[in-house]
């Protein structure tokens, strides 16, 4: 059932066994996983049902530092706030993390998870099932998958890979006639949560306060609260909720908020292949009517050649270009080198090879954790009487010289492999924030740590030293490799829905 | 009149995917006006290499007695080796930021080389 907030009355009290506020891709899976298990469930959602331009301003706010110059409408356009969440306008590429990405690296100060993958790998399964792109009895089917033809030579240190981009991504239109027809969830539309309330001494959550911009305020009281509001509400609804009732929520160790990052998204530049690049190897968007879904191909370096080189996890992916832009010095490059490395038979018959391919390539990069990239409060109130958001994000000295080394390497490779040669979009290293942006992948700010001086939230994401309040999203991101993240929340959010129903069973 | 002949193989090496036997007289003055212009910035970026036989000596360690009588197979495999190693070994530049192994630094600036001596 799906009802609107703003026909309850002033004041009313709802009860719940489990209070989910948020239905993007965190809430609305663990909405999903809590079906049927005998919980009454309240699944609150700030917007309606389509975007809205006045619940839209709720989320606006004040920009800091570098991360910005690429994406200046970072705040407002990477965060959709109706039914479904950011999904309504996500792309659907669907990927796990890697191993690597959960273990503690001394050169990325702050990485590791409490959790391994292995952890994590059923409940990648069961997403995968979520969005559609599970074929059955793989856990994430072709991931790893050697694929006939390559760019790199297998034995080279680069690992290469599809990107699996589900074809129904909405997951507000997928899932919204099953949550519609559950008896056991309630779903409030124009429903804001805006204040968390705890208990007198401390350690429970007893209410969330919620609005309605037509005036409307209601309390929710649950067993257990879980705040899936997106990677930056999460962390602006409870820093809030410290500064409306002086308490110390989620907050006992000042990392609320901290340690915000996404994942850099930049050009590198041109990559010329004097041979177009196999189709079967997937450079770029190719539609698999077989499975039903979209691929894409990236490339990697291979997880121990990380460790030796000590650097980030970093992937580079390709858009194909057209001709024009492949002209003048850049043409000269390209003839040159294709035709030093067209083969002896084809010169001699003077058969015509195709034109050598000229590809865009993208960085999609791990951002190094750092507790001064954070999320604080304005003075500024929104319409609901919410303190405004102030984003300070830059990107370090260090997230750029492994970037910058990743092209390089890059290059390199390709170089010595004969496979093409790449142009870089800039020239120096220290350029790189006026094209770098965010990947709108946002992370961190309600980290996971089994220590609670070091995180906000523990390995099965309750907020430490609070019974009954859970985070789910990329929030609670303490580190977040190169793999678009989406998949994983939804991962945590099966498992969390999991150990929910089992603490009812217990 | 040995350097015309290595340029003849360089020529076939650098120009044969894009300069074909149809190939308009202008089209091919233009491919190696802009030859030489990355020839030239090779030279700005490293002036002391401003030398052919140096250039020569450099590329295929041999000098270039013995690359006139190479076959273009022999100068193809030479460069393609030398191009390999240069990479593998960091050996590489910026030139107009395209990431290029040295060698083809160098072999741009030859071919400068022996166009502005062919035009005097
Ligand atoms: C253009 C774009 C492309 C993307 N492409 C990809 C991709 O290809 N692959 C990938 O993995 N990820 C992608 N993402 C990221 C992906 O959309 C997010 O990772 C994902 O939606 C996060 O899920 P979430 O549930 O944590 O947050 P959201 O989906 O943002 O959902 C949060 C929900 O909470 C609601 N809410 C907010 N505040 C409150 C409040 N105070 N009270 C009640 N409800 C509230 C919002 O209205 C919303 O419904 C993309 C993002 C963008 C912007």
């Amino acid at each position: 059932m799906i009802k609107d907030a703003v026909n309850l009355e002033q004041d009313s009290i709802l009860h719940s066994d489990v209070c989910i506020i948020g239905t993007g891709a965190a809430g609305l899976t663990l909405a999903k996983e809590l079906m049927g298990s005998g919980q009454s469930v309240l699944l609150m959602e700030s917007g309606g049902l389509v975007p809205e331009a006045s619940v839209d301003k709720l989320k606006l706010g004040q920009l800091e530092g570098d991360g910005f110059t690429f994406r200046p409408g970072y705040l407002s356009t990477s965060r959709m706030r109706f039914f479904g969440g950011t999904t309504n306008i996500w792309e659907g590429v669907c990927l796990p993390m890697e191993k690597i990405d959960f273990e503690a690296r001394e050169w990325m100060p702050n990485s590791g998870w409490p959790i391994s993958l292995s952890d994590l790998e059923e409940y990648y399964a069961r997403a995968s099932d979520y969005i559609g792109i599970h074929r059955h009895g793989d856990p994430y089917p072709e991931n790893r998958q050697p694929n006939s033809i390559k760019v790199l030579p297998a034995d080279d240190d680069w690992d290469q890979f599809i990107f699996h981009m589900t074809n129904k991504p909405r997951l507000g239109t997928r899932f919204k006639e099953e949550i519609e027809a559950s008896r056991d969830i309630i779903t409030y539309i124009q429903a804001t949560a805006i204040l968390f309330l705890e208990n007198e001494n401390g350690g429970h959550v007893e209410a969330v306060e919620f609005a309605t911009l037509s005036g409307n305020r209601f309390r929710v009281k649950a067993r257990r609260f879980v705040l899936a509001a997106g990677g930056i509400e999460n962390s602006r609804i409870l820093l809030n909720s410290n500064v409306e009732t002086g308490s110390k929520l989620a907050n006992r160790n000042d990392l609320l908020g901290r340690f915000f990052f996404d994942q850099l998204h930049m050009p590198l530049g041109k990559f010329v292949a004097p041979n177009p690049l196999d189709d079967h190897w997937l450079f770029f968007r190719t539609f698999s009517k077989a499975l039903g879904y979209i691929k894409m191909g990236a490339i990697a370096l291979k997880e121990d050649v990380q460790r030796k080189l000590r650097l980030s996890n970093q992937a580079f992916v390709f858009h194909p270009l057209s001709e024009n832009q492949f002209k003048g010095d850049d043409k000269l490059i390209v003839d040159s080198f294709s035709a030093l490395h067209e083969t002896e038979s084809v010169r001699r018959s003077s058969v015509n090879i195709a034109e050598p391919l000229m590809y865009a390539a993208k960085f999609k990069s791990e951002q190094g954790a750092n507790p001064e990239n954070r999320l604080t409060l304005t003075n500024e109130m929104d319409e609901l009487g919410v303190r405004r958001l102030r984003l300070h994000w830059k990107i370090s000295e260090e997230d750029k010289r492994m970037m910058g080394r990743f092209a390089e390497l890059f290059a390199d490779a390709v170089g010595r492999n004969f496979i093409g040669r790449v142009k870089f979009s800039f020239d120096e290293l220290d350029v790189l924030p006026r094209y770098a942006g965010g990947h709108f992948h946002q992370l961190g700010g309600t980290r996971m740590s089994s220590n609670p001086t070091r995180g906000v939230v523990d390995e099965n994401c309750r907020v430490h030293g609070t019974d009954n309040l859970y985070i789910l999203g990329g929030s609670v991101f303490p580190s977040g490799g190169r793999t678009n993240p989406t998949m994983t929340i939804m991962a945590l959010s099966i498992r969390l829905g999991e150990l929910l129903k089992k603490e009812v069973v217990s | 009149m040995g350097r015309a002949l290595l340029a003849l193989n360089a020529g076939l090496l650098i120009g044969s995917s894009t300069l074909r036997a149809s190939d308009s007289v202008t089209s091919r003055l233009k491919n190696i006006k802009i030859k030489r212009r990355a020839g030239e910035i090779y030279l700005e970026q490293y002036p002391e290499e401003n030398d052919f036989d140096d250039l020569v000596y450099k590329i295929f360690k041999e000098d270039m007695q013995s690359m006139e009588r190479s076959s273009e197979k022999k100068i193809t495999d030479r460069l393609c080796e030398a191009i390999r190693l240069d990479f593998e070994n960091g050996n590489v530049i910026n030139l107009m930021r395209w990431r290029l192994s040295r060698t083809e630094g160098r072999y741009f600036a030859m071919q400068t080389l022996i166009a502005t001596n062919l035009s005097h």
